[in-house]
Formats: C-alpha cells, sequence, structure tokens
C-alpha cells in the first residue's frame, strides 16, 4: 500500500492509494498513521473515499493510531462508502475516532 | 451450482478471491448481501492464513455453493482454522468498545464476531485431518 499526505490549514490529511484495505494492508497502514503522528501531525484526518472495502485487521490499523493521538492532538477518518460505514457502525468507531462524511468537511471543522 | 478455488497461503490473495466470489452473486442479491459475504470471507481467510498451518504448500481451498435460497461458503483447511470452542463461545461483546478505556480498546479479535452476524448460519467441521467453516447467507 502506497499514500499521499498533503496538509491543509494545519491539517494532515492522509490517502491510501488502494480500494480494499485488508489483512495484506494493514500493517503498512498502521505504519503510515502512526508515522505521520510521531512525525509531529496534531491533526491527522485518514481519507477513505476511495475505499471500498476495509476488514477488522485494518480496523485494528485504525484503533492503534487513535491510542496514539496526544491530548492536543486529533485523529479522525473521512468519506467512507456503505460497506465501511457499516463495518464502523456495528463496531462502534465512533466512539473510538471522528467520522466526517468528507475531508472538505473535516478541514472546515477542524480549522474553525 | 459449485464453485471451487483454491489460495495460497498469502494475505495478498485473500482479496482477490474474495472479489471473485462475490462477482458470483449476480442475480438475486442486493449490495448489502454482497458486501456481507465479501466481509465475512475475508475475515475468514484471513484468519485461516494468519492462525492455520505454518506449511506454505497446502493450500486453502473455498467451495461456494448458489441455490435459488442461499449462498453457502466452506472454507476447505488442512489444519484447524480455529478450536471449535471459539464457535461455540462466541462472545456477543466482541464489538463493544469503552470510549472512556480507549487504551484498553483492543486492536483485533472481531474477526469471528463479524463472521456470525453477515452469515445467516455459521458452523465448524472437522472431518479427518480436513477442516471445513460453513457460512450461510440467505438470499
Amino acid at each position: 500500500m502506497n499514500y499521499e499526505t498533503r496538509t491543509d490549514q494545519g491539517i494532515t490529511l492522509l490517502v491510501p492509494d488502494v480500494t480494499r484495505l485488508d489483512a495484506s494492508t494493514a500493517n503498512a497502514l498502521r505504519e503510515a498513521l502512526i508515522g505521520q503522528l510521531g512525525t509531529g501531525a496534531e491533526k491527522l484526518v485518514l481519507d477513505l473515499s476511495g475505499v471500498s472495502f476495509l476488514d477488522s485487521s485494518a480496523l485494528g490499523a485504525l484503533i492503534a493510531a487513535a491510542k496514539r493521538v496526544g491530548p492536543s492532538g486529533h485523529f479522525g477518518v473521512a468519506g467512507t462508502q456503505p460497506a465501511v460505514a457499516r463495518l464502523f457502525a456495528l463496531t462502534h468507531m465512533d466512539r473510538v475516532f471522528t467520522l466526517y462524511p468528507s475531508t472538505a468537511e473535516a478541514i472546515a471543522r477542524l480549522s474553525a | 451450482m459449485l464453485h471451487s478455488f483454491t489460495m495460497p497461503r498469502d494475505l495478498a490473495a485473500i482479496s482477490p478471491l474474495a472479489q471473485s466470489v462475490t462477482a458470483l452473486m449476480t442475480t438475486g442479491y442486493d449490495q448489502d448481501a454482497r458486501d456481507a459475504v465479501d466481509l465475512a470471507l475475508v475475515e475468514a481467510l484471513s484468519n485461516a492464513v494468519k492462525h492455520g498451518t505454518q506449511e506454505s504448500a497446502k493450500l486453502v481451498g473455498v467451495d461456494v455453493t448458489l441455490s435459488d435460497t442461499e449462498i453457502v461458503l466452506e472454507i476447505i483447511d488442512s489444519s484447524p482454522p480455529m478450536p471449535l470452542f471459539l464457535l461455540e463461545d462466541i462472545n456477543p461483546d466482541a464489538l463493544e468498545v469503552d470510549e472512556n478505556d480507549l487504551q484498553n480498546v483492543p486492536e483485533s479479535g472481531r474477526g469471528l464476531a463479524l463472521i456470525v452476524m453477515m452469515m445467516d448460519e455459521v458452523t465448524f467441521h472437522h472431518i479427518g485431518n480436513q477442516t471445513r467453516l460453513r457460512l450461510m447467507r440467505r438470499r
């Protein structure tokens, strides 16, 4: 799995280049997210608008990232497609990280 | 109709196989059913690759049977993909989260609970040195 990052109004957006996040990509996802948080990205948003499938291994990577957010930091997930949104609802991930309808919405709310 | 697939013990082989299976669900199934089969099969195959035999020569088999009423997936492995008691003892709280104790929210262990939620029936059979995890979803 490769990914792009861009920073907009102090918010780091991480965009994976795959449509499916599963056990074969979970470690790379975890390292990417934790790496961003470790290099001082206080506010990190994962853009899942291009991801149609996500499994419990990838979910573990997101939870690992949420645990590493500092007191003044933030981790959010933006742009979930229906299957991913359903998985997040079943597993109560809205209690672990913030869900945004889109990256634009995440930036608007986090930079306000 | 029966469709048989085999897969090397390689995590990268899981999603392509699951996509081949959901591609068979052309008539009578909605996107919710395809998504459910996709997730349950990926979780079951990940479990087989991560926790099954380390003998890489042994392939994982998937038999898919489509009928007018249901789709049945049988994940066939040469070693137990999970001990039987795990299936009997599925913890209904496995998907619960205590947001006030984020550091202790588990990062794994949800696969089996998700399989059970996605499917109408989950059974496990041990025949000789072969194990079959049978997943059924009605149309």
